[in-house]
């Protein structure tokens, strides 16, 4: 069994006539923090959705612990629900949730009765420091407290891996260095892999490994 | 299984919208309930006349105007009926009891009088009028010359019991007094006498024979009344009069027959609208949390899960607007229940001759109206909502549970 939690090779994706991701290949270790950084419009996002089995490739292979993604969008939720956290620039939370619903919603399909299921998503809250806000809604929050929403939603399915894009793009620098800081407190903590695309230097500094993408082609 | 935490969140956390497709539904249920209702209330209201003195139909002949008006005299609505006639009546397959009168007018110098002979001892018919008794007793089946008078009646004419009265130059001792205002004013008159007294009186008068009558009152058994009706006018010939609540629904008049005719069809044109508009509501909040099914969808939920959370959200709505439909519905009919309905009685009913002063006044009975929602159609009406709520919603939720994420949030 290969020792990489997630394995890409020669995947390539088009949309129409313009190539965003054109043959990468990539492994991500098991509790590495990677960073894949690169221009707007130079296919990293686009990558991070495949590697999420968001988007699926036109050809090559993704992995998990040695096994091909499925292809059935149902059984890549499960492979989702059971081994990946996922944040957004955007962080796409549900307006009509509070802060705890958001975080309990990855458990909701999962066998677990509600007691257990507000108890552990309301450990993740106090771990990101909102555990004074579990009953504030998206609208009641400012936009780096959305985000810890967002990452305490990415942990509470316990993931070995959180693929997060432009993870602090719509926060301040302030406000994004915070969100940085406990990505990495987290990530040593509970010691998942994270992987963050980017286009800010400082926060791929940050980073065990980093790879640059141009055009959709890994650059050196 | 669907997450009812979630579900109320939902509902809670988008108050107009789940309002609107609630409202809109129950507008459309109410509309159609209380229509029902209402045609109901004027259907009871109808039978009210009749059903006042225990009777389901009324059976008179036609005859000719009199040519004088004087002694004892017919009403042209009231030709003799032959004891083989009313024979023949009680014998209809579906009767149930019938029972025999005989109203005529009696003319004595510039006075009339209105007189109904009948049986005491029948149960149905203006024996029922004992149930109005004021003073002094009701007629018995061995009475012979005593008359009960109508009070109204009496105290115009200052008249009280153990007075003598005359009708047709017979006398007869008043044994009581009667309110018959609340008597469906059918088989109303200023005197009552026994059948067989009436019955010599008329004879006397050379127009009719001892035995005849010129009223039979019937009940019949509820399934079979209206059949009842038409073969007893059938078996009397053309001349027949009968008067059944259909006469009295007839005489309610064009509101009713609007209400009667076209009620189910606005109310079922109603219920549609209002499918339409839970199922615009339904497609539109489902297009509007592409988004969130995408995050749903996104952090691992699988089809089954978001197409049945979103059909409970339907689901949910659905029953809000039920229960707002039912109870709105329930308001409607308390207020119209508040109401009087003014149900005319036909003319041939009427025991007044029209050529005199007064005579030709429509008679009517003011009676509650006695709206009620249906049990059975209010389970029909939910039954039928929340089938079009499940359809709408299985398969737009289907739909919108099939949302790649990538593809949703590339639109947003």
């Amino acid at each position: 069994m290969s020792s990489d939690i997630l394995k890409a090779e020669g995947i390539r994706k088009s949309f129409g006539k313009v190539t965003a991701v054109a043959g990468v290949d990539l492994a991500i270790r098991a509790g590495e923090f990677l960073a894949i950084v690169g221009r707007s419009g130079s296919g990293k996002s686009t990558l991070l959705n495949l590697l999420a089995g968001l988007d699926a490739p036109d050809s090559g292979r993704i992995s998990s612990q040695g096994r091909v993604l499925p292809t059935g969008e149902d059984e890549l939720a499960d492979w989702r629900r059971d081994h990946v956290g996922l944040v957004f620039q955007a962080f796409h939370l549900i307006p009509t949730l509070s802060a705890l619903e958001n975080v309990a919603i990855p458990l909701y399909p999962r066998r677990m009765t509600d007691t257990v299921r507000r108890e552990r998503a309301g450990n993740c809250l106090e771990l990101v420091g909102l555990s004074h806000r579990t009953g504030h809604r998206p609208g009641q929050l400012s936009g780096g407290e959305q985000q810890r929403v967002a990452i305490a939603r990415a942990l509470v399915g316990g993931p070995s891996l959180i693929l997060a894009d432009e993870p602090t793009g719509n926060l301040d620098t302030t406000t994004g260095q915070e969100i940085l800081d406990m990505f990495e407190r987290l990530r040593h903590e509970t010691g998942f892999a994270l992987v963050v695309v980017t286009h800010d230097e400082k926060v791929a500094a940050v980073a065990d490994r980093q790879i640059r993408l141009q055009d959709g082609v890994e650059v050196a | 299984m669907p997450r009812f935490t979630l579900v109320w969140a939902e509902l809670r956390g988008r108050p107009i919208r789940t309002l609107t497709g609630a409202v809109s539904l129950a507008i459309g249920l109410a509309l159609f309930l209380s229509l029902q209702a209402y045609g109901s209330g004027y259907r009871q209201a109808a039978r009210a006349p009749l059903s006042e003195i225990g009777t389901d139909i009324v059976v008179q002949r036609e005859g000719d105007r009199p040519e004088a008006f004087e002694g004892a005299v017919f009403p042209h609505s009231a030709a003799v009926i032959t004891d083989d006639q009313a024979s023949s009546v009680a014998g209809t397959d579906g009767v149930e009891a019938t029972s025999r009168a005989l109203i005529f007018w009696s003319f004595q110098g510039d006075d009339l009088v209105v007189a109904l002979g009948m049986d005491p001892a029948e149960r149905i018919g203006p024996g029922r009028l004992n149930a109005g008794l004021r003073d002094g007793r009701f007629l018995r089946p061995d009475d012979s010359g005593v008359a009960v008078l109508d009070l109204s009646y009496a105290e115009q004419k200052k008249i009280r019991t153990g007075d003598s009265f005359t009708v047709a130059g017979q006398a007869f001792t008043v044994v009581g007094l009667v309110d018959t205002s609340r008597a469906g004013q059918v088989a109303n008159a200023n005197a009552y006498l026994p059948l067989a007294d009436a019955q010599k009186i008329t004879a006397a008068a050379g127009i009719s024979s001892p035995t005849d009558v010129n009223m039979v009152f019937v009940t019949a058994q509820p399934a079979r009344s209206e059949a009842v009706a038409r073969e007893i006018g059938a078996a009397l010939g053309r001349d027949s009069l009968i008067t059944t609540p259909q006469s009295f629904d007839d005489a309610l008049g064009s509101t009713f027959s609007l209400i009667d005719r076209f009620g189910l069809l606005v109310g079922i044109a109603a219920l549609l609208v209002a499918a339409a508009g839970l199922a615009r509501t339904v497609s539109a909040n489902l297009a509007e949390r592409r988004r969130d099914v995408a995050v749903l969808r996104a952090v691992g939920w699988p089809r089954r899960a978001v197409t049945a959370q979103l059909s409970a959200e339907t689901a949910a709505i659905t029953s809000l607007g039920l229960v707002l439909g039912v109870l709105g519905a329930t308001a409607v009919t308390w207020a119209l229940n508040r109401t009087t309905v003014t149900v005319p009685v036909p003319w041939e009913l009427s025991p007044t001759p029209h050529f005199l002063a007064g005579g030709a006044r429509q008679l009517s009975l003011t009676v509650p109206m006695n709206a009620s929602l249906d049990a059975l159609l209010i389970v029909a009406a939910a039954v039928a909502s929340l089938i079009a709520a499940a359809l709408v919603s299985g398969f737009a939720a289907r739909r919108a549970a099939g949302i790649k994420p990538m593809e949703a949030w590339r639109v947003q």
